[in-house]
């Protein structure tokens, strides 16, 4: 018969081994699961934020969320911005990864020169486009760096108010946020273009294959792994944009560049809604893990296939 | 002095005024002390109507609309 292993210096052992993770613990516990725990409780109470009572109000928060039209207008734009940059981005992200795959000149250079637009703060990139984008004038001339550019190339008709238009605005924001985003899917397609064993491409050509089956057949299939993580996450980050919002057109434009991200800012600080805002916040992310889950299950379906 | 007392009915009146308060839009302290959604779409009408979207007699009603509501929910 066996004895129990709970002996007093395995214990001893067990709380010396438990001592050292425990910080970890804590912090975890502190940062991560009570914040977490604590937005769930705070969705269902209507609270501004500063007194100490709030009152519990059940379901109510979500189903005014429901009928909240600026809420799924908003979803609405970021909907669009992801989808800018699943194509635009991703698209320019691959073709770049592909160009400085290959033996070319200066590759070194153009790997740094495209990653330095994720490095930059989105205050900043959002501030210098806003000042490419501007529509002023001074002096009979453009101060915003396109419309000048347009006018100087004999091409005025296409000067525009790119920023205080509701039907560019949102496009505008689209393309700076591929622009600044295009980087991360570049390094990570790269990477994973390095990793594709190139006795596939030998073996692919001696069968005669030209450049486009060696792409359709060889590197797409076996990128499809690094490309779903790419997706995730342009997804999760184009869904969560509001810097480039705010520091492009700030609240301006009525709610044509809303974003969730700015709505629950706005309900949280500006209209005093800590419940309500929290409730969005819920919403926000169940939408998210759907999307991450309806991927990752069109890429299984991919690789199958 | 005695400041044991307190004052009943000053603090009645007090409490009274806020609530008053809660219901009321005073021209000349707006947006201070008006209910932070109704501010939000005021401030959203104007860039409506900045931007050719919205004509002022639309973002009145859509004000008035909002303003209404909350004072319902107030008086709940």
């Amino acid at each position: 018969m066996k004895t129990s292993s709970l002996s007093w210096p395995k214990l001893q052992d067990n709380l010396k081994n438990f001592s050292f993770v425990l910080p970890a613990i804590l912090i975890f516990s502190v940062f991560y699961i009570y914040p977490f725990f604590d937005i769930f409780w705070l969705s269902f109470h209507e609270w501004n934020g500063i007194t100490p009572s709030m009152s519990y109000v059940g379901l109510r928060n979500f189903q005014e969320l429901m009928s909240d039209g600026v809420w799924w207008q908003s979803m609405g734009h970021a909907a669009y911005i992801t989808f800018i940059a699943l194509t635009f981005q991703n698209a320019l992200a691959f073709a770049l990864a592909l160009a400085c795959d290959r033996e070319i000149r200066m590759k070194k250079f153009y790997r740094v020169v495209f990653f330095i637009p994720p490095v930059l703060s989105e205050v900043v990139v959002g501030f210098i486009w806003q000042w490419i984008l501007y529509a002023g004038m001074q002096d009979g001339e453009h101060i915003g760096l396109l419309n000048y550019w347009l006018t100087k190339t004999g091409l005025p008709h296409l000067v525009h108010n790119w920023l205080s238009n509701p039907d560019t605005a949102l496009t505008c924001i689209a393309i700076v946020h591929s622009w600044k985003g295009f980087g991360w899917g570049f390094i990570m397609l790269l990477a994973g273009l390095q990793t594709i064993d190139r006795q596939l491409y030998e073996a692919a050509r001696v069968d005669g294959a030209n450049s486009w089956r060696l792409l359709t057949n060889v590197t797409i299939p076996m990128m499809v792994p690094v490309m779903l993580v790419v997706v995730i996450l342009t997804v999760l980050g184009s869904m969560q944009v509001f810097v480039l919002v705010l520091s492009m057109v700030g609240q301006g434009l009525g709610y044509h560049t809303e974003v969730p991200v700015t709505r629950i800012l706005s309900a949280m600080t500006g209209t005093n809604r800590f419940g309500y805002a929290c409730a969005m916040g819920v919403n926000f992310g169940i939408v998210l893990i759907m999307v991450s889950v309806a991927f990752k299950w069109l890429s299984n379906r991919m690789k199958q296939a | 002095m005695d400041f044991g007392e307190e004052p009943r009915m000053e603090s009645q009146a007090t409490s009274e005024f806020a609530s008053a308060m809660d219901f009321t839009t005073h021209p000349t302290i707006w947006p201070y002390n008006e209910n932070a959604l109704v501010t939000e779409k005021f401030d959203k009408g104007i860039q409506s109507i900045i931007i050719g979207e919205k004509t002022p007699e639309e973002v009145a009603l859509e004000v008035q609309e909002i303003k209404e509501r909350e004072l319902k929910k107030a008086k709940q």
